[in-house]
């Protein structure tokens, strides 16, 4: 049994280097950090090849635990995009081979837990929460679905319809329409990261399809449960084991990150025409990949540009100097192999020019005027040091962290080497950073807004226009 | 950590804990007491990870603007984040001593600030926020922020057809009520508000007897109510002058509209009901469950499942508010090649059905045990749990109304259900709007 006891203590990380003008503030700011130690987050394989993270907690009286497969969306055939997706929806609802959907669904009620699945990139996940008093009624239950479901036929269908109809409200936002197509922009259409299934691929998805895919890739040694709850992990770890008798080891496929080529990254600006009075303005090129060394520098320098809006440069210029936009924020999103940086703004359909010219300056003195200040540079990294400690707020959070390191194949110390990076950083690591991370001369833009509504049409002339996809 | 645990454990007692002696052990752990000056604080203990949340909760949201002032509970509560005349920048102070859920939202009864910070900056926020409170923001960023809530306008509700069906079902369900107007206003009403407007909403709302603030952390009781008595007691208190709205009368029921708006069909099917507190009220919150909570609810497996008539059925309590008379909304949208109408018959049907035959006990049963574990549930973390003790705290005088809460839910039968049913879900309460796909001309 592996102990990932973190002697992560919030006194080692916090770096109190601001000065405020306000005395008081300036006192009560700089109040000493309280030290504590976080929960142990336990970690065991089972024999059947499943590996189990607990963190026991007592403060309240449930568990919550979630089955993760080492099988996401990135693993769809492109002739089927859609199927984990269905898969997902399916699979709390269809019942087991031992039991009737619409008996499991009402026993489950009668015990007031909840059981219900996610689907991400490179997991499938099966969730249920509990009152620990009806452990030993709903734990069989969900290990019952975890691994026998049955997807029933009926229930496909009507997945099938809402999911049909959830197409055809994906165009009613031009925000969510922006998204997607400045994702397939900068990684191309083809990309399982940003593809998406239509009509066609949904309605050819068949019950075997997904009962296939299921039974091809779900098995023990292809499951890690991440749990709290107020019991021993021992005690746990024996219901587990209970529970999942029988169930053997079977040879999978390893599910490798798919390759795929990046689109040339050149500047573009392309224009999508949507009927609105409202647009939005996309920016942004290629970044790191999530086990880049330099990861955690790129973060604070994110911060100081647009992340959470208020109080960053972008923020500060567009929104409270200019009120040109209520949403403007950049944003860096770290896959296995690549990442994106984004800045984007949401405004009135008059205003786009002006908006799209002055987040392109804002970022342009950014990365070529070398003008960050001591000062700006420690709050922000004084505002992520003094953030950590919510990461131990949920006791089931520390738990996914130990299991979303290992697959990921971070080092044990990550999380300590992350606060300790951000707070030996100094303001001239800082301005390599930007020179070497942050392109005004590669910007990709889009706008998704209409064009009737602009003041200056001569400006159109920028752009290349880009088609919907109604599909 | 064990007394909260108790305290939780208690709470899933069904019977009623606030009768029971144990209740003083309770009360030993929330700590309430309320200021000279009239502002209530709640104290909730949580031990282990050295970090608070705190609500501030105030008694004043959209329903409580004069008709000039439509749109300034929002903008004000915009401007609070600007600083105060002793301090520059309130809210970058705050983000760069790690504050974290830091938000405020205005709805139409409350305007509720909301933050999570690291418990050695208790004081530091003891301080800010009662800065705020005692000397008001300032108003020098008041016309460009005025553009930016124009802009989240744009946004949430002239581009956004759940947000414009929001606006048109309050303007056309209600009359004369407080509640007719959406809470981020108009753009010419917001375009009309000025520093003065917001300056003398500040002064007749911001009262600390309108006030309640829940902290649930790793506190040291006394220790923190020694720091909120320093800061806070120095709010000076001022008169309260809220005049009690009279509730809108619905005689003018049913109505029905049908709007075009370039988006899927949906619908939004209304019942007047009574303001809070009522003795209704956990009635309307069970039938919420009972109808649209969840794969077997009674709607969802009827229309959606059965009949396939629609592809979502949603059930919300109270609209837009509790301070005064509002709707219980079934909302929905309909399958391919099926109509809004259709739905909303079949649904009348069911109610229908509902009213005259009631449900089994087993079903009761099972409702019951779906409602105690979300409550539960919803109590894990920090914020959620100061989010509740601050609503119950403001809305019902007493935050043990909670246990009211849970008491009527246990001793709930077929026939209470019933009684409503037939009592609001009937023609004589109906507002039906409908928006129907098609270009705007």
């Amino acid at each position: 049994m592996k102990s990932y006891l973190r002697l992560f203590i919030v006194l080692l990380i916090v770096s109190p280097t601001t000065v405020w003008a306000n005395p008081k503030i300036d006192e009560l700011s700089n109040r000493e950090a309280i030290a504590f130690y976080p929960p142990q987050v336990f970690m065991q394989t089972l024999d059947s090849g499943t590996k189990v993270y607990y963190v026991q907690d007592q403060s309240l009286p449930l568990y919550e635990i979630s089955a993760f497969v080492s099988v996401g969306r990135i693993h769809e055939n492109a002739e089927s995009r859609g199927l984990t997706d269905l898969l997902m929806r399916l699979w709390p609802l269809g019942g087991t081979i031992n039991i009737q959907a619409d008996d499991l669904i009402e026993k489950i009620d009668n015990l007031g837990a909840k059981i219900d699945a996610d689907v991400s990139q490179e997991f499938l996940q099966l969730n249920l929460t509990t009152l620990a008093k009806y452990k030993d009624e709903t734990l069989p239950l969900f290990f019952d679905l975890l691994q026998n479901p049955h997807f029933d036929e009926r229930k496909l269908q009507i997945l099938k319809s809402k999911v049909l109809s959830g197409m055809d409200m994906r165009n009613e936002k031009a925000s969510e329409v922006a998204s997607r197509e400045f994702s397939q922009m900068l990684l191309g259409e083809k990309n399982p990261i940003v593809w998406k299934s239509n009509p066609d691929t949904i309605q050819s998805i068949t019950r075997d399809a997904i009962q296939n895919f299921f039974a091809e890739h779900v098995a023990p040694n292809q499951v890690t449960l991440v749990a709290k709850g107020p019991s021993e992990f021992l005690d746990f770890l024996q219901l587990c084991e209970k529970s999942m008798q029988g169930w053997s080891k079977s040879v999978v496929p390893s599910m490798a990150y798919p390759d795929f080529t990046l689109p040339a990254t050149l500047p573009d600006k392309q224009w999508l025409q949507l009927p609105s009075t409202q647009s939005v303005v996309l920016m942004g090129h290629l970044s790191v990949s999530r086990n880049d060394p330099d990861k955690m520098k790129i973060t604070v320098l994110n911060a100081i540009l647009g992340y959470g809006t208020i109080g960053s440069r972008l923020g500060n210029r567009i929104r409270n100097e200019l009120g040109l936009a209520y949403d403007v924020s950049s944003q860096l999103n770290n896959y296995a192999t690549t990442g994106i940086f984004m800045i984007s703004a949401v405004t009135a359909g008059e205003q786009v020019f002006a908006v799209m010219d002055e987040m392109q300056s804002v970022f342009k003195t950014f990365v070529e005027s070398d003008d960050i200040t001591e000062q700006e540079f420690n709050n922000t990294k004084n505002k992520i040091l003094n953030q950590s400690v919510f990461l131990y707020e949920k006791s089931f959070d520390l738990a996914w962290q130990s299991f979303i390191f290992d697959a990921y194949g971070y080092e044990k110390d990550y999380l300590e080497k992350y606060y300790m990076t951000i707070k030996n950083m100094t303001l001239a690591e800082a301005k390599a950073v930007i020179k070497t991370y942050f392109h005004p001369d590669q910007l990709q833009i889009l706008i998704v807004g209409d064009k009737n509504k602009i003041k200056d049409a001569s400006r159109l002339k920028e752009f290349k226009p880009r088609e919907l996809d109604k599909e | 950590m064990k007394q909260f645990c108790l305290w939780l454990i208690c709470l899933t007692l069904l019977s009623s804990c606030h009768a029971a002696k144990d209740d003083l052990q309770l009360l030993q752990n929330v700590e309430r007491f309320r200021l000279p000056n009239g502002m209530t604080f709640i104290l909730l203990p949580k031990k282990g990870v050295p970090i608070f949340a705190a609500h501030l909760r105030v008694k004043v949201g959209s329903m409580d603007e004069s008709i000039e002032e439509h749109g300034l509970a929002h903008l004000f509560e915009h401007m609070a984040y600007k600083g105060t005349a002793e301090i520059d920048d309130f809210y970058n102070t705050l983000k760069t001593n790690g504050a974290v859920d830091f938000n405020a939202l205005t709805s139409y009864d409350f305007t509720n600030y909301k933050i999570m910070l690291p418990l050695n900056k208790l004081e530091l926020w003891a301080y800010m926020e009662s800065d705020r409170l005692k000397n008001g923001p300032v108003f020098d960023a008041f016309f460009t922020e005025v553009q930016v809530v124009l802009s989240e306008r744009n946004k949430s509700v002239d581009n956004n057809p759940d947000g414009m069906l929001m606006e048109t079902f309050l303007n056309f369900a209600f009359a004369n009520s407080p509640y007719s107007h959406h809470v981020i206003g108009s753009n010419a009403e917001i375009s009309s508000l000025t520093p003065e407007k917001a300056k003398s909403f500040y002064e007749k709302f911001y009262t600390p007897s309108r006030m309640v603030v829940a902290l649930v952390g790793d506190l040291d009781v006394s220790e923190t109510k020694k720091i909120i008595t320093k800061y806070f007691g120095e709010i000076p208190a001022k008169p309260n002058d809220y005049q009690k709205i009279t509730p809108e009368s619905s005689a003018d029921l049913p109505k029905q509209k049908t709007i075009i708006w370039p988006a899927a069909d949906r619908f939004w099917l209304g019942y007047a009901r009574a303001a809070f507190p009522n003795a209704d009220d956990t009635t309307f919150d069970f039938l919420s469950e009972l109808l649209c909570n969840g794969e077997n609810s009674l709607l969802h497996k009827k229309i959606v499942l059965e009949m396939k008539l629609a592809v979502s059925i949603n059930c919300r309590a109270s609209v837009p508010g509790g301070r005064l008379p509002g709707y219980f909304i079934i909302s929905g949208m309909p399958a391919k090649a099926i109509q809004n109408a259709q739905v909303v018959e079949a649904i009348r049907k069911e109610l229908e059905t509902l009213t005259h035959e009631g449900i089994p006990v087993a079903d009761m049963a099972r409702y019951k045990a779906k409602l105690e574990a979300n409550f539960i549930y919803s109590l894990e973390s920090y914020s959620g749990m100061a989010s509740k003790l601050s609503f119950y705290e403001s809305f019902a005088g007493d935050w043990r109304e909670i246990y009211k809460f849970r008491a009527e839910l246990l001793a709930m039968d077929s026939k209470m259900l019933q009684r409503v049913l037939k009592t609001y879900f009937i023609p004589s309460h109906e507002v039906l709007l409908m928006l129907q796909q098609g270009e705007v001309q």
